[in-house]
């Protein structure tokens, strides 16, 4: 049993595609009734009327598989073209001063009303670290590389600094800061983002 | 896959490396000086700076980030953290946490392949 791919269905003449219609039909009930096939680029209703074994227009599922572009099967490695974009999208460009607005909530929402305490203070760094790394993900800068830092310290009326540099492209890599600051707590978080083409 | 990439020595995140790199660069800025506020400034600039300097000798493809925190031992307690979104098989950091009897002082290094 031959699947059906791009390279094959091209060639294929016209009796051939109908037979891995024909062959689709026979594999149908494995996946269940109502499944008939995976079809990325047109997702098709599954839900069929009437009886399982029926189907409900033969013509323009034929024309569907024709184009071969249904019935690819998901393990086939998908080839994606070049976009010759070496720059971010204007609207996917790392915009520090939204970051850092998200950070100094995020910081707020987590250490206000905290004491400070040796074992809850490292869980809520390695904690914030993640939650913000991740909610910068979800603010998509798709093509950035992310790592973000998170100090918290106690204020014992110590001295402390901190200081950073980078080797990195100007222009498209940045990086955002919060600070937080209350009773006996402060916090720092830093998210460096680095542009990848 | 078509390319061959390269991923030796040559052109790895070698922690060992810039352990030794960060370690030189704390003890080249700070050395044997007790904490002195008016200082600090200095110090932390000058570590990554010596730190960034040596690395951009190694010649590697990578974009790095340094950070450097110093702080005065009195008791008070500090925790820092990181994550990050990169590629696990050709990034790499590097933490060094140095101390003498009056402060703390430590380095990250991230190194982002090109």
């Amino acid at each position: 049993m031959s699947r059906l791919t791009v390279e094959n269905s091209a060639s294929d003449d016209k009796s051939q595609k109908r037979m891995s219609i024909m062959m689709k039909d026979g594999e149908a009930p494995l996946s269940g009734p109502n499944i008939r096939r995976t079809s990325r680029l047109e997702p098709r209703p599954s839900v069929q009327m009437g009886l399982s074994n029926r189907r409900m227009s033969q013509a323009s599922r034929t024309s569907v598989s024709g184009t071969s572009i249904g019935t690819r099967p998901i393990g086939l490695p998908v080839k994606l073209q070049n976009t010759y974009r070496i720059e971010p999208n204007p609207s996917e460009k790392f915009e520090p001063a939204a970051v850092s607005k998200m950070m100094k909530g995020v910081m707020e929402s987590y250490l206000d009303g905290e004491k400070y305490d040796p074992k809850l203070c490292r869980n809520l760094a390695q904690n914030l670290s993640d939650v913000i790394k991740t909610r910068v993900k979800d603010m998509g800068y798709p093509r950035y590389k992310l790592i973000c830092t998170v100090t918290i310290g106690q204020k014992t009326n110590q001295g402390m600094q901190m200081a950073s540099r980078c080797l990195w492209n100007k222009d498209l890599d940045s990086f955002a800061e919060a600070r937080y600051s209350k009773d006996e707590l402060y916090a720092v978080a830093v998210v460096y983002a680095t542009y990848y083409d | 896959m078509d390319n061959d990439f390269q991923s030796t020595e040559e052109t790895a995140f070698v922690v060992d490396e810039v352990t030794n790199i960060i370690k030189e660069a704390i003890e080249g800025a700070i050395g044997g000086n007790a904490y002195q506020h008016n200082k600090v400034n200095q110090w932390t600039s000058n570590v990554v700076e010596q730190c960034l300097n040596q690395l951009t000798k190694l010649g590697k493809p990578f974009k790095y980030i340094v950070t450097c925190v110093i702080m005065q031992k009195n008791g008070a307690g500090l925790h820092t953290a990181s994550s990050c979104f990169w590629d696990n098989q050709t990034d790499g950091s590097c933490t060094v946490r140095w101390e003498n009897k009056t402060m703390y002082c430590i380095v990250s290094v991230f190194g982002l392949a090109i």
